[in-house]
């Protein structure tokens, strides 16, 4: 029976041949077309655009796939007057230069530095580029005492929005202004590359404000079929961490049922519509394929869409919380719209869906 | 960048089996073929993302099945194709072949879009239940129920399958 419906099938499609001569053009032009259509939207949406870097748009009507990251963290590389990091382009300012650490430093303080592997030079620039997968989005560690996460938590990062709709995770610096050397640290986890910005927030922010990223098209989340472990955090706008705000769940039912929820979200959010700013309060959640990965050390392999975890993955979920921009980003790819409901069956899952 | 060229290829390459896919999932060669280069715009977008070490085809039928699932006909602004049946003629018949694949497409058009999509994995693409779910982000009881009904349908004695059926069951009783 089922070889027949093969056979039927296989039948119906065997003389099927293109109509198209030139697929590859109808491809480019269908792209550009649909490029201009976007383009026209950002346009009209960049009015709303703020220092946090966030843009408010209108949804588009638009058919995902599951969201695709980074294959390998790329070597950014100036071009022009600009810094061509992954899918981001970040304009250099008048008076600055751009250099790879394996030049000679000069005046670091107008500097924007390019990490090259394996060279550790001129270190203090005011901007640094990293070139490297993104599965952990960094901050202060806080909550030392808690009994869920023994050795305490790193805040939450802000889930900001890029010019063309790339998604940033910005470490939060809210009480830390008057430090004696203040800095800011932005991880763009689709183009698996980082910021360390040497500056105030107001410097760092007219850095992030000028970065135009290109559209890479809307998906839905991308997180592995299994893990051994997945933490939840969760943070209020300024980055604090209630301790009754952090979960940890390892039993295999509740780690499928976390990621049956993540996978099933299917309101992909265009690149042009994406609104996530700094303003909001965010949730992170760090899915591990296995328990005993060293800090710092976990690599991220890029996944087909919906991978199966391998040994070491891990894959992080930043989600901005509250208002009408509830939205998720994957680092694996992948960003979608979440409902209320649906983050309150995400604090179900972690048994703090009462408060 | 040489992107363009390697995206080039990979089109040039796969371009008619990919429309073959879109004609299953949609039920009409057109209607496949739009589906095919809406995916491929997609694929083209993830393309740097995706090389050297992606699988850009298993990228593109991935956008395509999840197209065609949530949006089926709405992805073409409710345009039906006219489901005309040629008249049957006599087996071995060099139209034969071609009044099967008309009266395959036509019953895939009848189907549900989640059943004929659910269907084409299911039994052209050859993945498991647990694959579909996955790449589909729905459950497997799901699978399960779309591809039992669409079988169901395909079979109805007054379908437009049934002859195909009928003459596939006697053949394989003698």
């Amino acid at each position: 029976m089922t070889e027949r419906i093969s056979e039927l099938l296989n039948e119906a499609v065997a003389d099927v041949e293109p109509a198209t001569v030139d697929p590859v053009g109808a491809v480019l032009r269908r792209g550009r077309s649909a490029r201009r259509r976007s383009a026209l939207i950002a346009a009209v949406v960049c009015a709303g655009l703020t220092l946090s870097g966030t843009v408010v748009g209108a949804r588009l009507a638009d058919g995902p796939g599951v969201g695709v990251a980074g294959a390998v963290p790329e070597t950014p590389y100036v071009d022009g007057r600009t810094v061509v990091a992954g899918a981001v382009r970040l304009p250099i300012p008048d008076g600055w230069r751009a250099a790879t650490s394996d030049q000679p430093c000069t005046d670091t303080s107008r500097t924007i530095l390019i990490r090259v592997h394996d060279n550790e030079r001129c270190g203090m620039s005011a901007v640094e580029i990293f070139s490297t997968p993104v599965t952990m989005a960094g901050g202060r560690v806080t909550n030392l005492g808690s009994h869920v996460i023994p050795g305490g938590v790193v805040a939450p990062p802000a889930l900001i929005t890029l010019q063309g709709g790339e998604p940033g995770w910005l470490e939060r610096t809210a009480g830390r202004e008057d430090v004696p050397h203040p800095a800011v640290s932005l991880a763009l986890p689709w183009s698996q590359v980082k910021f360390l910005f040497r500056l105030d927030s107001a410097a760092a922010g007219e850095f992030i404000a000028s970065m135009r990223s290109a559209p890479v098209g809307a998906g839905t989340l991308a997180v592995p079929r299994t893990a051994a472990i997945a933490d939840l955090v969760i943070s209020d706008a300024s980055g604090g961490v209630r301790p009754e705000d952090i979960g940890r769940i390892r039993a295999p039912e509740t780690i499928a049922r976390l990621l049956r929820l993540l996978r099933e979200q299917q309101d992909a959010v265009a690149d042009a519509e994406a609104c996530a700013g700094a303003a909001q309060a965010t949730a992170e959640i760090t899915i591990k394929a296995a328990e005993s990965v060293p800090w710092g050390t976990e690599p991220s392999p890029v996944p087909g869409p919906s991978p199966a975890a391998a040994p070491r993955d891990t894959t992080v979920v930043v989600i901005a919380l509250g208002g009408d921009c509830q939205e998720a980003v994957s680092s694996h790819g992948g960003r979608v719209r979440l409902s209320a409901e649906t983050i309150a069956e995400l604090k179900n899952v972690y048994g703090i869906g009462a408060r | 960048m040489n992107e363009a060229p390697d995206f080039a290829q990979f089109v040039t390459a796969r371009y008619p089996a990919l429309v073959r896919y879109g004609t299953l999932l949609t039920g009409d060669r057109g209607h496949g073929e739009d589906l095919t280069q809406e995916s491929l715009v997609k694929t083209y977008r993830a393309w740097r993302r995706l090389s050297p070490d992606g699988d850009p085809e298993a990228y593109t039928r991935t956008v395509m099945a999840r197209a065609a699932w949530r949006f089926g006909r709405r992805l073409w602004r409710g345009e039906i194709p006219a489901a005309t049946l040629p008249d049957r003629t006599a087996a071995g018949d060099a139209y034969a072949r071609h009044d099967t694949a008309e009266a395959v497409l036509a019953a895939l058009r009848a189907l549900p879009t989640g059943q004929r999509v659910v269907l084409v994995l299911r039994y052209w693409a050859g993945l498991s239940e647990g694959e579909i779910a996955a790449q589909l982000g729905c459950s497997t009881g799901t699978v399960k129920s779309r591809a039992s009904r669409a079988i169901a349908s395909l079979r109805r004695a007054d379908g437009p399958l049934a002859e195909a059926f009928a003459h596939a069951e006697t053949g394989s009783a003698r």
